[in-house]
Parts: structure tokens; sequence; C-alpha cells
């Protein structure tokens, strides 16, 4: 594991898209090995936050990595969904290493190459899924092999799209309780964004209101104050809000 | 250059000795059968090695314009009193770029890109050839691997080189970008030169593959054994191995068949890959 653990510093960072503001002078500090979440309403910008940290997006401001900015650090980045047609033939156990092996899959995998990946499924409770086509895979189990790309290949910022959006309820709970287990392993800079203020509750030392702009950097004692989710939420809102805002979205995929 | 071609030429008599003793058979015997018979043992694995990449990227539509733009290409070097093959490439290449750039960068989809540019490539072509009275368009319509000269071969090898070469350091991060291109990006993927280098890589091979296939023919040749390899395969490398199999079986299969058949060659080799694609469904169909 890399020794150097970055923390991300963001200065007057604006992302425009479509000519809308949709982040508008942002400054934020991440702080580095520790959980931040990132919460606010739709269209506050949190997505489009973390891929302003990605380089996906164009934007004006500054975003440094490390201590003193200049380093590039390897991120890992587990989206809220990934569009795949069904009878792709990849493996997941091929999709685990397309992004770090340069040798073409034509030849097969070594022994210790599947040794790495095997014992990566395994630290997510995914060693089943190994020989499993990628198209085949439901949203909660797409996000556990990401999971396993980032235990894999020891990255050092881990950027979180909603990690339970496609997650039944039950799987929920154990799906978090594990992404805070490797993040205590691994000590990387975790990054998530989330609906849900009970698993922010739970699990994040640090939170972010955003809407637009930052309301809000704080422990989650502090940022998830009444007050402050009235004023990032709106009035009527209360902190159960996002629970029911969960099983909403269960039962509209379903 | 003297030096090479010499070799090249002691390379193929001597593969020609070989074919006649492994092969003994009339399809083969004459002369005039072994170069086409080489040319297709060496372009149909190309074409399919290519395929595999861009049928996972979802880029059958962007080889059919490219295709098309062969047309316009041969037209315009005729035209301009060039060199009409070396237009043809460059003509070709410059359309791959001018569609990655726009999917890249301006807010339309692929399709729609593509649909643009093989609009516009068309139609530069209809007009070209009507100004140039250009009458002898059935050879890039159709193309025939018949006509296949022994100096071709040379080329056809070289680009094989070049297009496995390039896979073999590529082929993994190609199919991470093929599958979604932004979070190869934030995986760390550098997918700006990949897409690029890609693109380019099938305008040559499409380029390569008009005179023995013919613009209608061309996609068919790269996308059929990719898309029947993917039915069949299990996994990121058989899928590579089951397309150019494929590819090779419906090569020489279609080959022989267009000789006792006495039709056109390129079309039976593609008839050929598509009973494959067929049976290859039905086989992915009964696994499940």
């Amino acid at each position: 594991m890399s020794s150097i653990v970055p923390s991300i510093a963001i200065r007057d960072l604006s992302v425009s898209l479509g000519g809308r503001n949709v982040l508008d002078k942002i400054n934020l500090d991440i702080p580095s090995a520790t959980i931040t979440a990132i919460i606010g309403p739709n269209g506050a910008g949190k997505t489009t936050l973390l891929k302003a940290i990605l380089g996906l997006v164009p934007y004006s401001g500054t975003i440094a990595f490390g201590e003193n900015g200049s380093h590039r650090p390897r991120i890992g980045y587990v989206p809220q969904s990934m569009e795949i047609e069904r009878e792709n033939p990849i493996r997941v156990a091929d999709f685990l290493v397309l992004t770090s092996r340069i040798a073409p899959l034509w030849f097969g995998m070594g022994r210790s190459e599947i040794a790495r990946i095997d014992s990566a499924l395994d630290r997510v409770g995914a060693m089943h899924l190994a020989s499993r086509p990628i198209g085949k895979l439901s949203g909660g189990e797409m996000q556990r092999v990401l999971l396993a790309k980032v235990v894999a290949e020891d990255r050092e910022i881990v950027l979180l799209d909603e990690p339970v959006s496609g997650i039944d309820v039950s799987g929920e709970k154990v799906f978090c309780e594990l992404i805070e287990e490797i993040q205590a392993e691994k000590r990387f800079t975790l990054v998530l964004v989330s609906h849900d203020l009970s698993v922010v509750a739970r699990h994040a030392r640090n939170v972010v209101c955003l809407n637009r702009q930052v309301l809000c950097a704080a422990e989650p004692l502090v940022a998830l104050s009444p007050e402050n989710i009235a004023r990032l939420f709106g009035p009527s809102q209360l902190v159960t809000h996002s629970d029911t805002h969960t099983h909403d979205d269960h039962a509209a995929r379903n | 250059m003297d030096w090479a071609a010499s070799n090249l030429n002691s390379l193929y008599d001597l593969v020609c000795r070989g074919l006649d003793a492994l092969l003994p058979f009339s399809w083969i015997s004459p002369a005039f059968m072994k170069t086409p018979f080489l040319m297709m043992l060496i372009l149909c694995p190309t074409a399919a090695a290519v395929g595999t990449v861009a049928v996972n990227a979802r880029m059958s539509f962007f080889t059919e314009a490219l295709s098309h733009s062969a047309f316009t290409g041969v037209a315009l070097g005729i035209m301009m009193g060039l060199h009409p093959t070396l237009i043809m490439f460059a003509f070709g290449c410059a359309v791959a770029l001018a569609i990655t750039f726009l999917r890249r960068n301006a807010t339309v989809s692929m399709d729609t890109a593509v649909g643009v540019m093989l609009s516009l490539s068309v139609a530069l072509g209809v007009v070209v050839i009507t100004a140039t009275k250009f009458r002898n368009a059935d050879r890039f319509l159709f193309g025939d691997v018949l006509l296949t000269e022994k100096s071709d071969l040379g080329m056809a090898l070289l680009l094989a080189v070049i297009v496995f070469g390039f896979l073999a350091l590529t082929y993994n991060r190609l199919l991470m970008i093929g599958l979604d291109a932004r979070l190869a990006r934030a995986w760390g993927v550098n997918t700006f030169i990949y897409e690029y280098l890609f693109s380019l890589l099938v305008a040559v091979v499409v380029m390569m593959s008009v005179a023995s296939a013919g613009v209608l023919l061309v996609t068919a040749l790269i996308i059929v054994p990719a898309a029947a390899g993917r039915s069949l395969a299990r996994g990121a490398g058989s899928m590579f191995w089951c397309s150019v199999a494929v590819s090779l079986v419906a090569g020489v299969g279609g080959f022989i068949a267009s000789f006792y058949l006495n039709s056109a060659t390129g079309g039976t080799i593609v008839l050929a890959a598509g009973a494959i694609f067929g049976i290859s469904v039905i086989y992915r169909a009964i696994r499940g």
C-alpha cells in the first residue's frame, strides 16, 4: 500500500453544464484517510463534484491532491450504475484487470493474478461472481465488483456515487459496513455521495452539505442538525426523509 | 526495398510450395488461386481481431460509414489526378478522425455523428463521381479477392503485423473503453489516445479490405465474425480467439464453396460467416 494518502483541496471550483451553473465557487477540504459523505437534494451537483475530482467535466478553479498539491493520486470510482449489454461475454475476473494489465487477455491469466483477483472478490463477498459475464450482474453486484477492483488495485482515493442505489434494503446495511471495514483496513480517502442520511450518520466521519454551494462541512452530529437539514432539503424534510427515498427508489426499480 | 522484395518473393514461393504439399486439391492448385487464398488468410483474422473490439464498443455503424467513404476517397483521387488508393486511405482516416472528434466533443451521440458523416461523405462521392464521369465503380462496390496481386500481399502482411501488435498492447483497455468510456477514464485510462488511434486502425483495415471485399461487404468481414465469436465466447480472451477462428473457418469455407459454386468469393465468405453467426445465436439461446 502507498505511504502517501492525500487529501483533496478544492478552491473556487465552478462547473457549468449546458449553460447552467451546477457548482458555484466551491471551497472544500476533504480530509485524508477517512470517510466523507456528500449530501444534498437532487440536482445539487453531488455527482458533478465527483466528476470534477475525476477530471470528467470541465471546470474552473483548482483541485489539488496531497500535502503540496502536486501528487496525482490513484483514484477509484464506483458510479451509480453502468449500462452494459446483457449478452456481453466479458467475465468479472477479466473486467477486474482490464485497466491494470497490459498483456492482452488472449493468453489467459497467470496463477498469481487469479489468486489476487480471487482474494479481492472474496474480500467483498463476491467470490461466486468471478466467472459470471458482467452483462448478467445486477446494479448492486456491479458495485461490489468495482469495490473488489478498489481492493485489488490499492487506490488512494475512492469515490462512491450512491453506494446503496442498486441494492435491496437488507443488503444495504451489509454493503455499507463492508465499505467501512475496507476503508479502515486500507486507509484510503473515501468520498461517498448518498441520499440516505441514516447511512451517512452511521458511517461518515465528515459530512458536506451541498446545494450548488457548500452550506456546511463538519462532523455528522453538527452537519446533520435539524436546522442544517431544513436549510438543505427545505423546511418540510425530516431526517427520516432519506429512508423513504431509498425505499421509493427500490420500489420504482421493481 | 529490393532486399525486402526479394525476401518476400522467396517467402511467397516457399508458402506456395507448402500449400501444394498440404492442400493437394483442384481449387488451390492453379497459381492464380494461391495469392487470393493467402490474402484471405491474412485479411480475415485481421479484420475479425479489429471487429472484436469494434463490436464491444458498438462501432458497427462507424465501420459501415468508413467503408462508404472509401468510394468517395477513390473518386476524389481520380478527380485530383492523384494516386486513388493513397487518397482513399487519407480520406478514410480523415472521416474516422472527424467522427471520433464529433463524438468526443460535440453534444451529439455516436450514431448521429456517424450518420451525419456517412451522409456527407456519400453525398460528396456522388457529386465527385458525377463530375468526373467515373464509371469503373463496380470493383470498389463489390471488390474481388480473386484480383489480388502478389504485391498486395506484402501490404496486407504489414497491416496484419501492425494490427495484432497494436491490439496486443491495447486490447484490455480498449475493451474497458468500449464498456464505458467514462468509467475507463475515471480509472486512469487515457481514452483520448486510445480512441483516436483505434479509429485510425479501423479506417486502415477497412480501406485495406475494400479491394478484396468491396465497399458493401467490408463491414460484414469485420463485424459478422466478431458478432459470432462474441456469442460463442465465455470471456474476454475467448471472445478474441472465437472471432478469429470464425473468420478463418468462414474464409476458407467460403473460398472453397465459391470455387465449386462459381459464386462471388467475398460474398460467399460473408454468407458463410453469417451462417456461423446464425448457429452461434441458436447455441447462445440454448446455453442461456
